[in-house]
This record gives C-alpha cells, sequence and structure tokens, in this order.
C-alpha cells in the first residue's frame, strides 16, 4: 500500500512541476489560425525536437522499428475490424498524428508535419474538426455512415465550437478526452474494438474503473503510459505487462505494468500473493469487461456486407440500444456488455496476421503464443468473417474506400473491392474469394474493479471455473485427476460394504449360539 | 477386573484429534472439489487453522509419548498376530474367547499394534508432509521439488491418496471398536479411561 502511495504520490505531482509554460500567454500564439498545419508550424517554432521525436514512434510510423522480427503494427497486420490499412491509407489516415497518409501506403509512412493537437487539445472540440475536414470517411467511426449522429446535429446543432485559436492558446497535456478521440471510438462504434476501452473511462465511476475515475486514483491514461520524448510504454505490439513478475526499478524507465506501481504481493493475504507468479493482475481484478453501460463488438460478419435497400440503396438497421447489427458497408454485428473474458497464457507476444498470409477456418489471426509461459491474462475474443482466397487459402486484403465504384463502400461489390485491394497489395490473387470465420484476441489491462468486486476463490476453484479451458494449471477445488476419487471411493464403500457383511455375520452367529 | 487403559491426556489427545480429523477431512474434500458447503474460501481457512492446532496438538502428544514410555505400546509383536487374524475371521463369529485382553503393560492387541503403528509413522506423516508442501508450494523449497516432478498437480493429488487412506483406516477403526465383550466396551474404555477385563489369574493358576 505504501508503495502505491508513494507511486501515486509521484505521478499527480508531476503536472503541477511540469506547468511552467502558459501558452495562452506566448504571442505567437495569438493569431488567427485558418489551418490546422499552420498551428503545427507554431508549435515547432519553439518545440523544435517534437516532430524528430514523433516521427520515430509508433504512433507516427504504425510499425515497430524493430528489425529482429516480421514487421508488425497496424501498417501490416490484419485485424478482424478494419480488414488493412494498406489499400485504405488515406481514410485511415484520419486516425494517424500527422495530416493524412497517401492513398496506398504498404510499407512504410513518410515524415512529415504532426498534428500536435489532437494530442495536445484540452478543449475537447479538436478532435471533430480533425475527423470531419475533407476526406475523412464517415464510415469509418460511425457504423450507419454518421446517419444517427447526422440527425442529432440537425436537431440540436454543433456540440464543437471552439476557434482554432481558442484551441491553441489552451493547449497542454494529454488526457483521458485526447487519447480516447481514437482509442475508443476505433472498430466503427464507441467501445466496438478493445471492448476495455470506450467513452465511460472519461467520467469513470469507482466501480468502472479504479485508476481513471475521479473519485479513485483521478489519473490520466499517460500516468501508467508513461512517454520519453513522445514515445509511449504500454504498447501491446511490445507489452512488458506479462514479463515484469519482480517489481522493476523507477531507473528502469517508464513501464505501464501493474507490477511497476503495487509490487508482486500487493494482497494482504500472502495466500492470495501466492498467486502473482502464475495469475496477471488483471484476471482477477477485471471481473467483466465492456461495464460502462456502451457495448463492444463481439462478432462482425463482413461477407453480409453489400446488401442494398429496394432503391439500391445503403441501409442500417439498429438494435433496441442503438448498435448497429446491419449496415450495407459493414455487414452485421453483434455486440456484448459485461462479457465474461477468456484466459489465456501470455508471455508478451502474440502471434499475427498479415495480408496474404495462410489461413484457415476458426483460426486467431491475433492471438497470445499458446506455449504455457508468462502468466495467465484475461482476453476479449471477438469473431469476424473476413475475405479470403478459396484456392490459395490466404487472407485478402479489401477495398473499403477510394475515389471510383471498386471500393466496397462506393460500389457495394466484394468482387470489385478485392481486385482493387490485391492490385494495390500487388499479390497473387485466384480470382476466387469467399469468407472464413476468424478469431482475434486483444488483452485487457483497463476497467480496474475496486478489490472487493474482484474474483472470489471460487470463479475459479472449481469444476468448470474460469480457468476450465486454461492448460497447465492445477487448480485446487477443480476437480482435476477426477479418476483418483471415484476409484478411492469405491474401494471405500466395498470396505464399509465388507465390515457391515462383517457384523450381520457376527449377529447372525450369536443369534444362532443363542 | 477393571483397568485403567487410557489416562486422561490420551483421551483428551484421541478425541480432539479425531474431530480435527473429521473437519480436516470434510473440509479437504470442499477444497478438493467434491460438494459445496462452507465456500471454498472458508473451507481453506477452516482446514488451515485445523491443521496447525492439529500439529501442535501432535508435538504435544509425541512428547507425551517419549516421556511416559507410552510409545512401547506401538512397537510390534510378532506373537499373537495370527492367533488375532484367526479370531477375527473364525472365532468372533463361533463365539471363541479372545484371544487377547488389554492390561496396563498392553493395551493393544498385536493387530492393534501394527495398525496404529503404521497410522503414526506412515499414514500421518504421509499427509502432514504432503500438506505442509500443499501449502507452502510456492515457497523456494518446494517449488525445487517441482525440478523433480513433483510439482503442486502431484503433491495434491498424493495429500488426497493419503486422506483416502485414512478414510479406509477410519472406516475399519469404527466397526473394529465394536468388537469388545459387547459393542459399546472399546468405545466405553476410551471415554471413561476404564475397560473391565477378564481376570486372567485365577485361569493361570488352573
Amino acid at each position: 500500500m505504501k508503495q502505491v502511495i508513494f507511486s501515486l504520490a509521484l505521478v499527480l505531482a508531476l503536472p503541477l512541476w511540469a506547468a511552467t509554460a502558459d501558452h495562452s500567454q506566448f504571442d505567437v500564439l495569438k493569431q488567427n489560425f485558418t489551418s490546422l498545419e499552420a498551428v503545427t508550424e507554431a508549435c515547432v517554432g519553439c518545440h523544435n525536437q517534437a516532430e524528430d521525436q514523433l516521427h520515430k514512434s509508433i504512433h507516427w510510423q504504425w510499425q515497430l522499428d524493430d528489425s529482429t522480427q516480421a514487421a508488425i503494427g497496424k501498417l501490416h497486420i490484419v485485424n478482424g475490424y478494419y480488414n488493412n490499412v494498406g489499400s485504405n491509407a488515406a481514410e485511415c489516415g484520419s486516425c494517424h498524428i500527422g495530416f493524412g497518409l497517401s492513398a496506398s501506403t504498404l510499407t512504410s509512412i513518410d515524415t512529415g508535419p504532426v498534428d500536435c493537437l489532437i494530442c495536445h487539445d484540452t478543449t475537447g472540440d479538436y478532435f471533430f474538426e480533425k475527423f470531419h475536414q475533407d476526406g475523412a470517411e464517415c464510415t469509418l467511426c460511425h457504423d450507419d455512415r454518421g446517419k444517427a449522429n447526422q440527425a442529432r446535429v440537425d436537431s440540436e446543432g454543433p456540440r464543437y465550437t471552439s476557434t482554432l485559436t481558442e484551441m491553441v492558446l489552451s493547449v497542454g497535456d494529454t488526457s483521458i478526452e485526447t487519447c480516447g478521440s481514437c482509442h475508443f471510438y476505433d472498430g466503427g462504434a464507441d467501445g466496438a474494438k478493445h471492448g476495455d476501452l470506450d467513452s465511460g473511462l472519461v467520467n469513470a465511476t469507482v466501480a468502472q474503473d479504479v485508476h481513471m475515475s475521479k473519485e479513485g486514483a483521478g489519473l490520466e491514461c499517460s500516468d501508467c503510459h508513461q512517454s520519453n520524448n513522445h514515445e509511449f510504454e504500454g504498447s501491446r505490439y511490445s507489452g512488458k505487462s506479462p514479463l515484469d513478475t519482480e517489481p522493476v526499478s523507477a531507473l528502469e524507465g517508464s513501464r505501464a505494468t501493474c507490477v511497476s506501481c503495487h509490487g508482486n504481493r500487493p494482497m494482504k493475504d500472502e495466500k492470495l500473493n501466492d498467486h502473482t507468479d502464475v495469475v496477471a493482475c488483471q484476471t482477477c481484478h477485471i471481473p467483466r469487461y465492456a461495464r460502462n453501460g456502451i457495448a463492444t463488438k463481439t462478432n462482425w460478419d463482413w461477407s453480409a456486407a453489400g446488401i442494398l435497400d429496394r432503391k439500391q440503396r445503403p441501409f442500417s438497421q439498429y438494435d433496441s440500444n442503438g448498435n448497429v447489427v446491419y449496415d450495407s458497408a459493414k455487414g452485421a454485428m453483434a455486440y456484448g456488455q459485461a462479457l465474461l473474458p477468456s484466459y489465456a497464457w501470455h508471455d508478451g507476444t502474440y502471434q499475427r496476421t498479415r495480408v496474404g498470409d495462410p489461413v484457415a477456418e476458426g483460426m486467431a489471426i491475433t492471438a497470445p503464443t499458446s506455449e504455457q509461459s508468462g502468466r495467465i491474462f484475461p482476453f476479449h475474443t471477438f469473431t469476424s468473417k473476413l475475405p479470403y482466397d478459396v484456392d490459395n487459402e490466404i487472407l485478402l486484403p479489401m477495398q473499403l474506400t477510394g475515389r471510383d465504384r471498386s471500393a466496397l463502400w462506393n460500389g457495394y461489390d466484394w468482387g470489385a473491392a478485392i481486385d482493387a485491394a490485391t492490385n494495390t497489395y500487388n499479390m497473387n490473387y485466384s480470382g476466387n474469394f469467399d469468407f472464413i470465420t476468424t478469431l482475434t484476441y486483444s488483452g485487457l489491462n483497463h476497467g480496474v474493479a475496486p478489490a472487493s468486486d474482484a474474483l472470489t476463490c471460487i470463479e475459479c476453484h472449481q469444476k468448470d471455473g474460469r480457468m476450465a479451458k486454461v492448460a497447465g494449471v492445477y487448480l485446487p477445488g477443480a476437480m482435476q485427476n477426477g479418476w483418483l476419487d471415484r476409484y478411492a471411493w469405491l474401494i471405500v464403500l466395498l470396505t464399509i460394504a465388507a465390515v457391515l457383511g462383517h457384523g450381520l455375520l457376527r449377529w447372525i452367529f450369536a443369534r444362532r449360539r443363542s | 477386573m477393571r483397568v485403567k487403559l487410557f489416562k486422561g491426556y490420551e483421551r483428551f489427545w484421541h478425541w480432539t484429534q479425531a474431530l480435527l480429523m473429521i473437519v480436516m477431512g470434510v473440509t479437504g474434500f470442499e477444497i478438493r472439489g467434491s460438494y459445496s458447503w462452507l465456500g471454498f474460501e472458508l473451507a481453506i481457512d477452516v482446514h488451515v487453522i485445523c491443521a496447525w492446532t492439529l500439529i501442535v496438538l501432535w508435538v504435544f502428544t509425541i512428547f507425551w509419548h517419549f516421556t511416559t514410555g507410552e510409545f512401547r505400546h506401538y512397537i510390534p509383536r510378532k506373537e499373537g498376530v495370527v492367533a488375532q487374524v484367526v479370531y477375527y475371521t473364525r472365532g468372533i463369529f463361533l463365539g471363541s474367547p479372545a484371544p487377547f485382553h488389554p492390561s496396563e503393560q498392553q493395551k493393544h492387541n498385536p493387530l492393534q499394534r501394527l495398525a496404529y503403528l503404521s497410522l503414526k509413522v506412515f499414514m500421518l506423516p504421509f499427509i502432514w508432509i504432503t500438506g505442509m508442501l500443499y501449502y507452502f508450494y510456492n515457497e523456494p523449497f518446494v517449488q525445487w521439488l517441482g525440478e523433480f516432478g513433483l510439482g503442486l498437480e502431484q503433491i495434491a493429488t498424493l495429500h488426497v491418496v493419503a486422506a483416502f487412506i485414512i478414510i479406509l483406516f477410519f472406516v475399519a477403526h469404527l466397526y473394529l471398536i465394536t468388537t469388545g465383550e459387547t459393542v459399546g466396551q472399546h468405545l466405553k474404555a476410551m471415554i471413561t479411561g476404564y475397560e473391565d477385563v477378564p481376570d486372567k489369574k485365577p485361569e493361570a493358576k488352573k
């Protein structure tokens, strides 16, 4: 506990120390900004190393600068939501920290001006400007192509009214809102993708998230995901959480792991502490996910996309909670709230899948490497039907967006959309496609519940408990090796029968004697 | 003749141990997952508290055995074993006199000696040691055993095997105490300390 208080004190004191500059007093910022690029020019006039730093970060490169393994990062891998960046880069670029990507960005992202405000705006309005400029694709963030929001804006008027200059004069530290403007809304809707990240975290209750709730620790994302030279800790592509099983010295730098603040034996009950070498903190302390009243996607069937209404127009269908369960641009989607995680051993590495990689029915395209090493972590599991090449049995890219009718969201024709995307990737495609079910594992790290809501023993320590599908771990109470009990109780019963028989004979003989 | 067989401490030890072991059996099989009654967490707490209590009792009892010389009652003897087996399998039905009668010098018949000795030097240490390894499974000295294939799973399984062996002892024990002159004779002795045994001396003079 002392360690936590000390860490918290350090973390919470940082913003106070950092506030040595009041940007509203800088004359260079008191100008009428008319373009986003002009804002960046003003920023880098003083912060002249910032762009260089950011160009080296995963937020810019969308891949890891790590030559030891095959390229990973969103630029390269296939995920079950928006399949691939390469052939859709112009629109995927809405979430890039620059000012857009060129239409086909296959192997790397060139350096260019960095959009400072997307992370450092404190008014909460900037992301709206950014995402609703020319070229941004409504459909990426709004599963119904923005129809519900359009109706709201028509009746209520816009919510975002700050001018660029007002935003610039109030720049500051990143916040849950700024990080969330990309990381909460990816996957097509609020909370759609990660399961443990949604806009509910902005005003979370303690029960929803002890760390980010204002009544709880009141932390911002960057308190755990600390940065050095604009490079952040805690990416899933280089997660340290499974590796940190012992307390880590502050001299090692920022970690974004539970253990770095709490130590590896943080509980009062030493028997509970005995779990921490095998069970990750998250496993007990994130008892369920998508708990903020916002649903996360559990299934996405892309094969159903492309159906148009009688007037040959795209249409949307909603469930009773307003979730989009069908859209012509997206296909069929299913949702869940307060879900039970799946559990698996995780050593920090994921097996990932790239465009053109072999695929089989039901294959996990993103999954923790399944060796029984590391610790047992909770995961959000998500199924998705993705296009594949029937003859070559490889995953295919999609052309979702673009200027001509070949893009799925223009022409609603899968054949054309896949032809165009495979052309962009210049890959060997037989021309014969179908859809295949894939599985995605996504680690759960946010939405930590109060200790009183953590899993109780019996959740796992019973037959068919939460760990039932996890191999290589012995749980008292789970009746493993149940064959032993069956034979042993049989022997006990036979013994009881034998002594009762012996007693009965004694009684019969005694009666006959008398 | 009334013989004082079981001293006060001996009876206290026997009944406290009996109670603790029954509670540990009941909670132990709940921890195993055989049924749900107290709840896993409480079952563990009760099981562990009983275990430490029993260990303290054993320490005192081992001390008692050696300071009073009572351990001599558990030294095995060959003579009389066969006669006792023959009695249990034949004589007891025909109403033959029991081949052995307890005295202060020999409280237990030759088979009892063997049974109780095996309880004390084999069954109880077996469950005691596996239980301690189970409880301290995550300490370095137990983790080290894992390198020889004795991990938590193997330790827990052996602990359960030990429990079943003791259950078999318990069944036999409960039945055999009914084989005295009367059904309740032995039980009464363990409660009051005294047992009525036939007066041997006149027979010896014949």
